[in-house]
């Protein structure tokens, strides 16, 4: 996919996404005269989350700045994620996750990121969006060849809040996962992802 | 305190994971990069085994694949299988000499049917007539040497061993003569190899090495030195164009005779449990010498130096990398040049030398 093509896709998926939903819940404000309830955090409350969903290979990248396609095909994506509110917007937790596609030689890479993020909520009961940056390592697996890379993902979510404990939504995810080789630095590499996952989130 | 030891045991997991990384091959994503597809689709199964290739030149230009049914291409067609000289025979040896594809039947009960010949293009089968071989079953066939085709069958005695013949003119009824050895291979012991250095013949039949003179086969003399490590049997031979010997052991074991002299230094244990099956002699090509194993692909010989060596293929080519070997067959008649590896229950493989690289399909 040219890689032009990949940052439009993601401007447009996030400026198109987000106005439509805010725009959504104004409406939804507009026209409900009463008062409605609305999800406050506070400091200790928690969050579990389960996402499963398409993994998306984008491109890969030298150091030196070029791009190469990276022979996989569209994969499967899920995590686990454990988050402590610090406030009503304020979040931080632990996310694993995992991911796996196949190349055209038919084997399968792994991918197991594990990592600490930080999110920003935005209110519009009765939805929520997180933006949020992780970081951590991310164990890669292909055949007999085992790394643990560093790996930041940066993304942002859209939940529905169907009461006050439960929640649904989507998750819209970047996976950089940087791939030094110190032996030949020439073979270094950075590897691009999409991840885009459907989640159910518990508050409590 | 708990904290603590969540943290020491995430420690010792990331070590092990950093661990796991293997420098001597290419990092995954550069790997991924560079991946190009494997599959050619000639027409055979991607898990069959394949024991032997061997190619017939001139007007009727063609491969032979043994792979218990026998196939046939050009060089440019699909594979199309051969009919057997008996209905539902199986093949696993095959050679040409003299102009002839000569192939070893059996039955699927494993029952030898012994030593058949044909025109490689007309295909009409014809059985080797003589006494010592009769409806043996053939383990081995090669043309080795000035002018002769060596047989290696079990004996029709019943008692189980194997033995090595030869002739010049296996057409001609009983022309097949047996080849003496001091103390005769027994306790079912295969002949693996045979090889001819330009002055004698080297024969291993399980953890024994013979050498006999050129001028007379009837006398093969074992040779004690070199010798595999706790009876292991030797893996394969091959005389390079370098005019070096090459001997193999399933111990992991490489050795090489240069100028008459088996030299000790030279012999190595390579990445133990390393069993290592036939050479390939490829320094026309890319100046290497190539070894098969059995489940570790094959191992490249930089330069034919035994001590500098390094395997193959690149690990992303998973069937092949973790293969067990039967055969390698170099073809330099084509351009580019062609490699051929025959496969336990991973099919037919061939590569093409290009830039520089041998690059694999499976056929």
């Amino acid at each position: 996919m040219p890689k032009k093509l990949i940052y439009i896709l993601l401007v447009v998926l996030l400026f198109l996404y987000l106005p439509c939903s805010v725009a959504l819940a104004q409406d939804q404000g507009e026209e409900q005269t009463e008062e409605q309830p609305f999800t406050v955090y506070t400091l200790g409350q928690q969050t579990l989350s389960l996402s499963a969903g398409l993994y998306i290979p984008l491109f890969f990248q030298s150091f030196d700045g070029d791009y190469s396609k990276t022979n996989l095909g569209l994969g499967g994506a899920g995590s686990l994620q454990w988050g402590l509110h610090l406030s009503n917007n304020w979040m931080v937790g632990v996310e694993v996750g995992g991911m796996f596609s196949k190349s055209i030689q038919e084997n399968t890479l792994y991918q197991l990121p594990i990592t600490v993020k930080g999110s920003y909520i935005v209110h519009f009961f009765p939805f929520e969006f997180p933006i949020f940056i992780g970081t951590g390592m991310d164990i890669v697996k292909y055949t007999d060849q085992v790394h643990l890379n560093w790996i930041i993902k940066p993304g942002f979510s859209s939940i529905w809040k169907y009461n006050a404990n439960w929640g649904f939504g989507l998750n819209v995810v970047y996976w950089w996962v940087l791939q030094p080789w110190s032996t030949q630095p020439d073979l270094g590499r950075m590897g691009n992802f999409l991840e885009i996952t459907a989640t159910a989130q518990y508050n409590f | 305190m708990k904290s603590l030891k969540y943290l020491f045991f995430v420690s010792i997991l990331i070590f092990l994971m950093a661990a796991c990384t293997d420098k001597s091959l290419s990092p995954i994503f550069f790997t991924l990069e560079t991946e190009r597809s494997l599959t050619e689709d000639r027409g055979l199964e991607d898990g069959m085994t394949v024991h032997e290739v061997v190619k017939v030149g001139g007007a009727g230009t063609r491969y032979f694949a043994a792979g218990n049914t026998l196939y046939t291409r050009t060089e440019t067609g699909n594979w199309t299988p051969v009919s057997p000289p008996v209905a539902g025979a199986l093949c696993n040896t095959i050679e040409i000499f003299g102009g002839d594809l000569y192939a070893g039947f059996f039955t699927k009960d494993g029952t030898g049917l012994g030593l058949y010949y044909t025109d490689p293009v007309a295909i009409s089968w014809n059985q080797v007539s003589d006494a010592d071989i009769d409806n043996g079953q053939i383990n081995l066939l090669k043309a080795v040497g000035p002018t002769y085709l060596f047989v290696s069958s079990l004996k029709t005695d019943g008692s189980g061993d194997y033995f090595l013949y030869y002739s010049s003119n296996p057409t001609v009824a009983d022309t097949i003569d047996p080849v003496t050895f001091d103390t005769d291979p027994s306790g079912s012991i295969p002949i693996i190899d045979i090889e001819y250095d330009g002055a004698a013949y080297w024969v291993i039949a399980g953890p024994l090495l013979y050498m006999g003179p050129e001028n007379n086969l009837q006398i093969q003399a074992t040779v004690s030195d070199p010798a595999t490590d706790g009876g292991k049997p030797f893996g394969g031979l091959l005389y390079s164009s370098g005019n070096i010997l090459y001997l193999s052991g399933k111990d992991g074991k490489l050795w090489s005779r240069s100028a008459g002299v088996w030299s000790g230094a030279t012999s190595i244990s390579v990445d133990g449990g390393v069993q290592f099956t036939q050479f390939v002699d490829v320094t026309t090509v890319s100046g290497n010498i190539l070894v098969g194993t059995e489940g570790k692909g094959y191992y490249r010989l930089i330069l034919g130096d035994q001590t500098n060596y390094e395997r193959r293929p690149d690990y992303n080519i998973s069937a092949l990398y973790n293969g067990a070997i039967n055969c390698l067959f170099l073809d330099t008649s084509v351009t580019p040049e062609a490699l051929f590896a025959g496969t336990m229950n991973a099919g037919l493989w061939r590569a093409d030398y290009i830039s520089g690289e041998w690059l694999w399909v499976q056929e």
